[in-house]
């Protein structure tokens, strides 16, 4: 006999609202469903008692496909307000759902993903008592399949913390080594063996610091007068530092430091006021390769600005820039707008209104690319705009309060 | 004389004044972070009597438009239990930071000011303020406002709340 009955009474509801309570869960997610909303949550279920009775079930752990795809995305959360609980949420752009997690302690900075994408570093910094106590300083080897904490090596309690930017640790271009600024204020890098996970050394650089990788064994790091120097690894990953070059821009107009990489051995920096610097470092000192304007006269209001504020596209030769409309000193104000600047035309090609604010972009790999935005703590979500009609397509919401940095499958060079 | 000259020509002077008890500042690896230690008592007592804005200075030191933030990047520390020179209960000022020159508006006057940051408990929350007048990237880290500066204290690194102290007159 069938026998139909309504199950959301008031007291369940109620139930349904301690529980979310209870669970710490935002307001937000209680009342939305979160990632898994089918729309269906409202709908009144009518008990169907000839249904076959549900099995006993095992507790199991989720595992990945075990090699980051090009639908990947890593979001990290610096949790400003809260430093010692960094993160880096792991979503899928396909599903557009979240796939795992990882803490990262205090001023959570961007990961050094394995150039095969099977694999990954995670910088972290520690206090024995939370937020006091003796400092520790630690790289953490995970697995992409599992994303479980695995090796560890201890590295002098002296990484730099700063808003989270890219060039603050990086892997060597075949991810034998793995390159750590360090700033106590004095400067140095930390180089361990990414491999075998044993510490290096630590290497002096007075007054210059950040890492943009230009091979397998040689990176810039950026110095206090505006100059870049090359730094030349051995096998084994001992530094030597070349000299330093002539400042790339005038501190009048300084270039950020978030550039983007643009070839094997180039990168392209970006200026306050919008000039967009080329960098060749193939040789034994960086040289300016060609200055072009990004932004005309008829636009001087226009700024670039944010926390990742450049990506580049190989496929086009196009460099993407997060623009908003501005005065002085608004350098590190959020983008409305990103404009697309064609490297090979040395001209502007797409103005894309995001049609909303954004402190950081980046573009997913492979060879129809998406544009991806976040937005530092006024958003949770990242969203996803199609290049073509520069419209957005999605977002995938509830990824953290205070997101700095968008880490896609790394390409090589 | 650019701007920049001028803070580091104040912060040569601070330094000159200060290197007996500053002497681990040779180890820098950039002489201009001597100028930003400004001498930070520990104050004693109620609440009331922390140190607070100077008489002639106008505006509201719990408001980010006030004068002294024009560089600052943080929580500030007069909404934490603390003032624009004072660091919150159980907090330690970091020893060394960056540097702003800001216009005090009340006397046309540009000072140089410390944004030391207060260390050794969570980020305060209350107050956040971002201003970035002649900040700069971090490899001038001198001037720039987007390092955690809670380096070398005693009571632990973690980064609560910003100060902003008056060095001195910036010409």
């Amino acid at each position: 006999m069938r026998r139909a009955m309504t199950i959301r009474s008031p007291l369940r509801r109620a139930g349904a609202v301690l529980l979310c309570g209870a669970a710490a869960l935002s307001l937000a997610a209680c009342s939305s469903g979160g990632d898994g909303d089918t729309g269906e949550a409202d709908a009144e279920i009518v008990a169907d008692s000839s249904l076959p009775p549900l099995q006993p079930e095992m507790v199991q752990k989720v595992t990945t496909s075990g090699v980051m795809l090009d639908d990947w995305v890593f979001v990290t959360d610096a949790s400003f307000d809260r430093p010692t609980d960094g993160r880096a949420v792991l979503v899928d752009l396909a599903s557009k759902r979240m796939l795992g997690m990882l803490s990262g302690g205090y001023n959570q900075q961007p990961l050094m993903i394995a150039p095969d994408g099977k694999s990954l570093l995670q910088l972290s910094t520690y206090y024995a008592r939370g937020t006091r106590g003796e400092r520790t300083d630690v790289v953490t080897k995970y697995e992409m399949s599992d994303l479980l904490p695995g090796r560890e090596t201890i590295v002098p309690p002296k990484t730099i913390r700063v808003i989270p930017m890219l060039a603050t640790a990086q892997l060597t271009d075949d991810g034998q080594f793995a390159v750590l600024s360090n700033f106590t204020p004095a400067q140095s890098i930390t180089v361990m063996n990414a491999q075998s996970g044993e510490l290096v050394g630590e290497f002096a650089s007075p007054g210059c610091g950040l890492v943009y990788p230009i091979g397998e064994r040689r990176f810039m790091v950026h110095c206090s007068d505006g100059g870049l120097k090359i730094a030349t690894m051995s096998d084994s990953g001992e530094v030597t530092f070349g000299k330093v070059s002539v400042p790339i821009s005038p501190m009048t107009d300084p270039v950020s430091e978030k550039p983007v990489r643009i070839s094997k051995t180039s990168w392209a920096f970006v200026s306050h006021l919008g000039a967009i610097i080329e960098v060749d470092a193939s040789g034994d000192v960086p040289v300016v390769k060609r200055s072009r304007p990004l932004v005309s006269e008829a636009d001087s209001a226009w700024r670039p600005g944010g926390i990742q504020p450049a990506a580049f596209d190989r496929a086009t030769n196009r460099i993407y820039v997060l623009m908003h409309e501005g005065g002085e000193w608004t350098h590190k104000d959020p983008g409305t707008h990103v404009w697309v600047y064609d490297m090979t035309k040395g001209e502007i090609v797409q103005k894309l209104d995001l049609g909303q604010m954004a402190t950081s972009i980046a573009l997913t790999p492979g060879p129809n690319p998406r544009l991806l935005t976040i937005m530092f703590g006024a958003s949770d979500a990242l969203s996803i705009y199609d290049l073509a009609s520069g419209s957005q397509t999605g977002s995938i919401d509830q990824l953290g309060q205070t997101l700095t940095t968008i880490q896609t499958r790394p390409v090589a060079w | 004389m650019t701007r920049l000259d001028r803070i580091a020509e104040h912060m040569a002077r601070k330094a000159a004044k200060s290197t007996s008890r500053r002497s681990f500042l040779a180890k820098l690896g950039f002489g201009a972070a001597a100028a930003s230690l400004p001498l930070l008592p520990v104050r004693r007592g109620r609440a009331e009597t922390i140190q607070g804005p100077q008489p002639q200075e106008k505006g509201n030191p719990e408001s980010c438009d006030y004068w002294r933030y024009c560089a600052i990047d943080g929580y500030l520390c007069s909404c934490c239990g603390g003032s624009t020179s004072s660091c919150p209960p159980g907090t330690e000022p970091s020893p060394i930071t960056w540097v702003g020159t800001c216009r005090n508006p009340a006397d046309g006057r540009e000072y140089v000011i410390s944004y030391n940051d207060c260390c050794g408990k969570s980020s305060c929350g209350r107050c956040v303020c971002t201003r970035n007048e002649r900040d700069t990237p971090i490899y001038a880290p001198s001037t720039s406002n987007d390092l955690d500066w809670c380096l070398g204290t005693q009571v632990g690194a973690v980064y609560n709340c910003s100060l902003a102290v008056v060095l001195g007159a910036a010409e």
